[in-house]
């Protein structure tokens, strides 16, 4: 390879692991293989069959999850006689009402504000992606969100509502509510999507609906 | 990430590759900045750090749960509700806790802490060895906030005549401190490990 003269051609043929920082050549992979990284062995990329419409049906089960999680209580006790439930909301507006108001932000924003940010980001630039219009906003989205993702610990929260109903086993009786159910489905199609749908895809995607410019 | 004498980056939000051209790249897919001030780089993971390490004392003493019991208040810090967890057998959930909001700062604390100087000194180790460090510490960081979660909703669940269950100063300490250790992670570059030999 000549030192000076690298076109973006030849810079598009290569890829940094994201791991341990090694430079590959692009290899053409069939479709559902993925290419494995010589010096750390973690996933480069994968060869994708309907990734976009994939990962939109996901997305929009994501959503529904979401909003089916936030309407009904998460899980209700029974503590002789008196019940008393706890929404997704009302963790973080408790904590307002207790004024403990940076730990009551910090997680309104990681368990509702960030999550729905990140659905509505993602289903908005897959549809625009769909529908191939709106270039520059895709561009701006999928920048937005790779910012978003090491915020996201919904999956943390899950493992918290468990260890909280254990710290209460043998005191009071507990109740699962529907929005626990939706929570443990978001959690699982959410930790899918992070693990099978790179940003590095979508940005290839990208390039193939729109064209390099 | 050498090719002969031409730099590579990846951009840390599109990981297209780019020709480093020094001080501002910007990325010829995405168009964001790829910044180039390691020093800045470092002396933010560090400030971030020692908040998150000076926050970790009060988050430790003062205690995050308050149970009210009939007009009896009991207040527990963190070690206390491990060993009352404990006392009580629920060992797994003991560790868990254990594990998640005592030793993953303390360890967070002690890897970054390594990271910085060993890439600052130069010390001898294997790049490898430092980035699997740093993604395990990337990994491990969020967990700390599993405390802050199980406190939030004790709290909003348990609001009876009889129990009540309020948090204690000490929650708000330690989710700044897992705030902070967060940051500090994410403001830790990776090409702090790789430039140190310029």
């Amino acid at each position: 390879m000549k030192t000076d003269k690298l076109t973006n051609e030849d810079l598009d043929k290569l890829i940094i692991c994201k791991k341990c920082a090694t430079l590959h050549k692009k290899i053409v992979l069939s479709t559902s293989k993925k290419a494995i990284c010589t010096t750390c062995h973690s996933t480069l990329y994968r060869k994708h069959h309907d990734l976009l419409d994939k990962s939109l049906a996901l997305s929009i089960s994501t959503l529904i999850f979401f909003i089916v999680a936030n309407m009904f209580p998460i899980v209700s006790i029974d503590l002789g006689g008196t019940i008393s439930d706890i929404t997704l909301s009302s963790v973080f507006i408790t904590m307002l009402d207790e004024q403990y108001y940076f730990v009551g932000i910090l997680c309104a924003f990681v368990i509702f504000i960030l999550p729905l940010t990140l659905i509505i980001n993602f289903l908005l630039l897959l549809l625009f992606m769909k529908l191939r219009i709106n270039e520059k906003a895709v561009k701006k989205m999928l920048v937005f969100l790779a910012s978003l993702l090491p915020w996201n610990m919904m999956e943390i929260f899950l493992v918290s509502v468990l260890v909280a109903l254990v710290k209460l086993i043998g005191y009071a009786e507990i109740h699962f509510g529907i929005s626990f159910w939706a929570l443990v489905l978001f959690v699982i199609v959410d930790i899918y999507m992070t693990k099978n749908i790179s940003v590095l895809a979508l940005w290839s995607m990208k390039e193939k609906i729109y064209g390099t410019k | 990430m050498e090719q002969n004498d031409v730099k590579l980056i990846a951009c840390p939000y599109c990981q297209a590759v780019n020709i480093d051209q020094g001080d501002k790249t910007i990325c010829r897919r995405c168009d964001s900045i790829i910044h180039h001030y390691e020093h800045i780089s470092f002396q933010k993971s560090l400030a971030y750090l020692i908040t998150a390490m000076i926050l970790f004392i009060p988050a430790n003493f003062y205690p995050v749960l308050v149970t009210e019991k009939f007009g009896v208040q009991t207040a527990n810090t963190i070690l206390g509700g491990v060993i009352v967890l404990w006392e009580e057998g629920s060992y797994p959930i003991a560790l868990i806790i254990l594990f998640a909001s005592i030793f993953v700062p303390i360890i967070k604390f002690i890897l970054i802490l390594y990271l910085l100087i060993s890439t600052k000194l130069n010390l001898y180790t294997k790049k490898i060895d430092k980035l699997k460090l740093f993604h395990i510490t990337e990994f491990i960081g969020p967990w700390s906030m599993i405390d802050v979660f199980v406190v939030s909703i004790l709290a909003a669940l348990v609001q009876m005549t009889s129990v009540e269950i309020h948090p204690g100063f000490g929650i708000s300490a330690f989710a700044t401190m897992v705030f902070f250790t967060l940051l500090s992670a994410l403001s830790f570059d990776t090409r702090l490990i790789w430039g140190e030999n310029r």
